[in-house]
């Protein structure tokens, strides 16, 4: 052991610096090694969940963006068909009051030659009355004797087709 | 002044009945600086760490890739125990590489010479220092081999009926020695030399500039050394808890 000797190896150094290192492992152990492999485990599951959170948010954000799609889609397509139906409710319309409009009119128009009809009978007979009272003043002055009932009818008659005729 | 470096690290003092060399005063300063450090650095681990936290995480990241990449699902239990020998000597050996190491000191007369005693030597050129690491190595590798294996499957390796594993058996126990003996000398050897190397550049021949290359060398060394003796330790553990094939 003479090699031993003189490198100077003597059991108590051996033991201090065996106990000293087994101190260093435990410390090391327990306040180094363990609160950064757990933290260095912890992010290393966080970065997956959280990619794995992208992965789903970027698939429920296509999901989205399809229904957003699919929603406008098919309100452009209500929206067609509630403009059709409107257009044909006033077309509708339209050619409902356009028919009534005419009907109103055509009776207003019935109405207004009935009334002008009358009048006119109205006017023939006071034009009539008027013309046989002329005749038989003249005839009165001229003849100096009223009309027969013979001739009279015969004049009136005779005025009449004239005046028809005239007018 | 002429400075020789001593194989045998120099008593300082006593405490008590225990005789402490300078040796192994560096080797509380450096224990000191690795704990408070490592208390430092996690003191406010969080998720989103510090400057110190993720230096700290670097450091045990890339070992635990080291790690893993040879002892797989058994990194969790070798980590701890590799790292800590790559860290304790890589801070010893680039501690010894510090201005002061083996020139500051005191000189006491002994066997009526005067004898220059520097305060502080580097840890590892003592080789109480690394045989206690290698013999700690051996200790905690056979200490898991029994625990992975139980002490049926740990004995096998070692004991056979056959003659032929008997004595395969006989020279896995001398392996086991010489192990020890590799790994302390390694590390003792390399870094003795490099303060021999260094002390010899500075004092026998020019003190300003000559020892800077070889300052950088054992950085290198210091380096090396440290990895080979963690990674040595590794291999040792996982061939040691793996079944053996006969």
């Amino acid at each position: 052991m003479e090699i031993f000797k003189s490198f100077g190896i003597q059991p108590v150094f051996l033991l201090a610096q065996i106990v000293n290192f087994l101190i260093i492992l435990y410390l090391l152990k327990r306040f180094f090694y363990k609160p950064i492999v757990k933290i260095l485990e912890d992010r290393k599951k966080k970065i997956e969940e959280s990619l794995k959170n992208a992965d789903l948010i970027e698939e429920r954000l296509q999901k989205t963006e399809e229904k957003n799609a699919q929603i406008l889609a098919e309100a452009q397509n209500s929206a067609r068909i509630l403009i059709a139906d409107a257009k044909r409710e006033a077309e509708n319309i339209n050619q409902q009051t356009n028919l009534e409009a005419r009907k109103t009119i055509e009776a207003a128009l019935v109405e207004a030659k009935v009334q002008i009809e009358a009048q006119k009978v109205s006017m023939q007979k006071q034009l009539e009355h008027e013309t046989l009272n002329l005749v038989e003043a003249v005839v009165k002055r001229v003849l100096g004797r009223s009309l027969k009932i013979n001739e009279r009818r015969q004049l009136t008659n005779k005025a009449l087709s004239d005046i028809g005729r005239k007018i | 002044m002429e400075s020789h470096i001593a194989l045998a690290a120099e008593k300082l003092f006593q405490i008590g009945p225990i005789p402490i060399t300078n040796s192994i005063l560096t080797t509380w300063v450096v224990t000191f600086i690795l704990i408070v450090f490592a208390l430092v650095s996690t003191r406010k681990i969080a998720a989103v760490p510090s400057s110190l936290q993720n230096f700290a995480e670097i450091l045990v990241e890339s070992f635990q890739n080291l790690v893993a990449s040879i002892a797989e699902d058994k990194t969790k239990i070798f980590l701890p125990i590799v790292a800590s020998f790559f860290f304790f000597i890589l801070l010893g050996n680039y501690f010894g590489l510090l201005p002061g190491f083996g020139t500051i000191g005191f000189f006491r007369v002994e066997h009526g010479q005067k004898i220059f005693v520097p305060l502080l030597r580097s840890m590892n050129s003592d080789l109480n220092t690394t045989l206690a690491l290698a013999i700690v190595s051996l200790i905690i590798t056979h200490f898991l081999a029994v625990r992975y294996l139980g002490i049926g499957g740990y004995l096998k390796r070692y004991f056979s009926l056959n003659p032929i594993f008997l004595f395969v058996g006989l020279l896995e126990i001398i392996s086991e020695f010489t192990k020890v003996l590799s790994l302390s000398f390694r590390l003792f050897g390399n870094i003795y030399a490099g303060e021999v190397v260094l002390t010899t550049a500075a004092t026998r021949f020019y003190a300003f500039l000559l020892p800077l290359p070889f300052y950088f060398l054992e950085l290198l060394v210091g380096f090396i050394q440290a990895l080979i003796f963690a990674i040595l330790t590794l291999v040792f553990m996982v061939i040691l808890t793996q079944k053996s094939e006969h």
